[in-house]
């Protein structure tokens, strides 16, 4: 069963100190699946005499050449033991040293959390073998913050490969996502895996007519997975297929015989402001031009 | 290009920014700044950019035309879809290399194309001589080939074997591969046919620039990148960060020097046709 100790909390610079809201980012955790919160910072995690008065064995794994000097200590005082790894042992035997500690740790009936520092974008991959060669707990945190692998790819990822178990509800991330907004006063980026607000926007003719025909053509998972929604853009790259279904999507009427001027048009000012057009222009649009064509 | 000599060891980059960067909905280039972009990554020393899709129309052609015309050492390779008409309208650019792209899953084949496997194995075998006919080189893209059947990918290899394909890229085209499906897929690609393979990765679970080294590391020679992982959802494999991990362990090009030497100038042409706040290193 997956156990995440989730950073998010100890590594945000908190710039809205409002109870409620720090209470509604909790609930919205909880309800996520996530059950640890880690509350201490990244420099006390990795400082070891600490973490062993607590009980906790803290060890950094740097490949195979220091792999057996942690199997050979002695974990029989620790009630856990803690790996820290550079996302640098990706071009390591890093599997077979996952293999080994958690050989190692069911001997020794111990759990291991794994801490991947995220330095090179390998922090993902490295947590979802992890989990692919049977461990059970490591460290996140929300966008990816204080340099911890982010929460939100993690667990989709891990969803994906179908190793996690019912009690996370996915659907809660857009909630958690507007809540880590406000606490933290920072917007995550537009195109930010899993929770940006544009990765659902489909603007090209190729893209939009195969997500019409079935949106796992172009989508990894469908947006309602993660309490989200799909959005048709239109653009210079739009095809007749965007405009069928934006017109759907926006309830508007328009003579079918038209469509490749109404097309037209958009590509048209969409090339001539350098922006793509906006839901209300395009309303303007279809109903101008069923205008002119009354008259 | 065959693979299996020393020089293979080196990786490639294969720019994709004016393509499926392109895509995106918060990216719009205009000709010009499309020009600087081409023209700046061959002074970078990149060998390859894949610069447009013809059939997107005439604004397009003629940009590809004069990229072609002012271009010193780097490679252009058109998009194309798997259809005479989209090689005709390549044709007319005379790009160095022109692209296909075939969608090899079975979803794609049933619901996109609407047609079944043998269907789709002699349309890309005409599709092939049609574009080998005249001088371009020709590469062949499997689009979803992280869900498609391996066999299938294979035995269509296999009979692209006596074409002088220069590369056969293997597209992750949702994002979800994850190390070990990579090493299992480029592995076999590596063992089982003689083509130089390519990958192409999106970052939808934030693993793009981790199954691209991932394939290097199993013998893939040319990797698919965006400046600043611009592209679709949540983006492409991200150049400069690419670059960055592997560039201790292999020989890329261009140098991971010539590229961060170029990067504020990059990032300047990049933010003007951009959204901001897109991607977070732009």
């Amino acid at each position: 069963m997956i156990r995440i100790k989730d950073a998010t909390l100890s590594e945000m610079k908190i710039q809205n100190n409002s109870q409620s809201d720090l209470k509604a980012f909790l609930e919205t955790l909880q309800a996520l699946g996530i059950e640890e919160q880690q509350l201490f910072s990244a420099g006390e995690l990795i400082e070891a005499n600490a973490l062993c008065a607590a009980g906790v064995g803290s060890f950094e794994l740097r490949g195979e050449e220091n792999l057996h000097a942690i199997l050979n200590r002695s974990w029989k005082h620790y009630d856990e033991i803690r790996i820290t790894v550079s996302d640098a042992i990706y071009f390591k035997d890093y599997r077979y040293c996952f293999e080994r500690l958690l050989h190692a740790a069911k001997q020794q009936r111990k759990e291991i959390t794994l801490i991947v520092k995220n330095a090179n974008c390998f922090g993902v991959a490295l947590i979802v073998e992890w989990v692919l060669c049977g461990g059970e707990c490591f460290v996140a945190a929300l966008n990816g913050l204080g340099g911890y692998v982010p929460l939100e790819e993690v667990l989709v990822a891990l969803h994906l490969q179908k190793t996690l178990d019912s009690s996370f509800d996915l659907t809660q991330f857009n909630r958690l996502k507007v809540s880590y907004e406000r606490l933290s006063g920072e917007k995550f980026c537009t195109h930010k895996a899993i929770l940006g607000d544009a990765i659902f926007h489909v603007s090209s003719g190729i893209h939009v007519n195969g997500v019409k025909k079935d949106p796992s053509n172009y989508e990894p998972f469908p947006p309602s997975l993660i309490g989200a929604e799909r959005k048709i853009i239109l653009s210079k790259y739009s095809g007749k297929s965007a405009v069928l279904m934006k017109l759907e999507q926006q309830g508007l009427d328009f003579p079918e015989n038209q469509l490749d001027t109404l097309l037209r048009s958009v590509k048209e000012i969409c090339r001539k402001t350098g922006e793509n057009i906006t839901d209300e222009a395009f309303e303007m649009l279809v109903n101008r031009m069923k205008g002119e064509q009354r008259t | 290009m065959r693979k299996k000599t020393a020089e293979h060891r080196k990786v490639y980059l294969v720019d994709t920014t004016l393509r499926d960067g392109n895509q995106s909905p918060d990216c719009n280039f205009d000709v010009d700044t499309k020009k600087k972009f081409a023209l700046l990554l061959d002074e970078i020393g990149y060998y390859q950019i894949e610069a447009g899709i013809p059939a997107a129309g005439k604004e397009e052609k003629d940009f590809l035309c004069q990229l072609m015309s002012e271009k010193k050492h780097i490679k252009i390779a058109t998009w194309n879809r798997m259809n005479k008409q989209d090689i005709a309208h390549s044709f007319d650019c005379s790009p160095d290399i022109i692209h296909i792209s075939v969608p090899v899953s079975d979803n794609m084949i049933q619901s996109i194309l609407r047609k079944d496997r043998k269907w789709l194995e002699a349309e890309l075998l005409r599709c092939v001589e049609y574009a080998s006919s005249k001088e371009s080189e020709v590469s062949i893209g499997f689009q979803d080939a992280s869900r498609a059947d391996p066999e299938f990918m294979l035995a269509l290899a296999s009979a692209l074997k006596d074409f002088n394909i220069c590369a056969l890229r293997l597209a992750d085209t949702v994002g979800i591969l994850t190390p070990r499906a990579t090493a299992e897929l480029v592995g076999r690609f590596m063992l089982e046919t003689e083509f130089a393979i390519g990958v192409h990765t999106h970052n939808d679970l934030g693993m793009a620039v981790a199954t691209a080294a991932e394939a290097v590391k199993f013998g893939a020679m040319f990797v698919d990148t965006t400046m600043f992982g611009v592209g679709e959802r949540a983006g492409n494999c991200d150049a400069f960060r690419f670059s960055h991990a592997i560039q201790p362990f292999y020989h890329i090009m261009p140098s991971f020097g010539n590229l961060t030497d170029q990067r504020a100038q990059i990032s300047e042409l990049m933010q003007s046709v951009c959204r901001k706040n897109g991607w977070l290193t732009l």
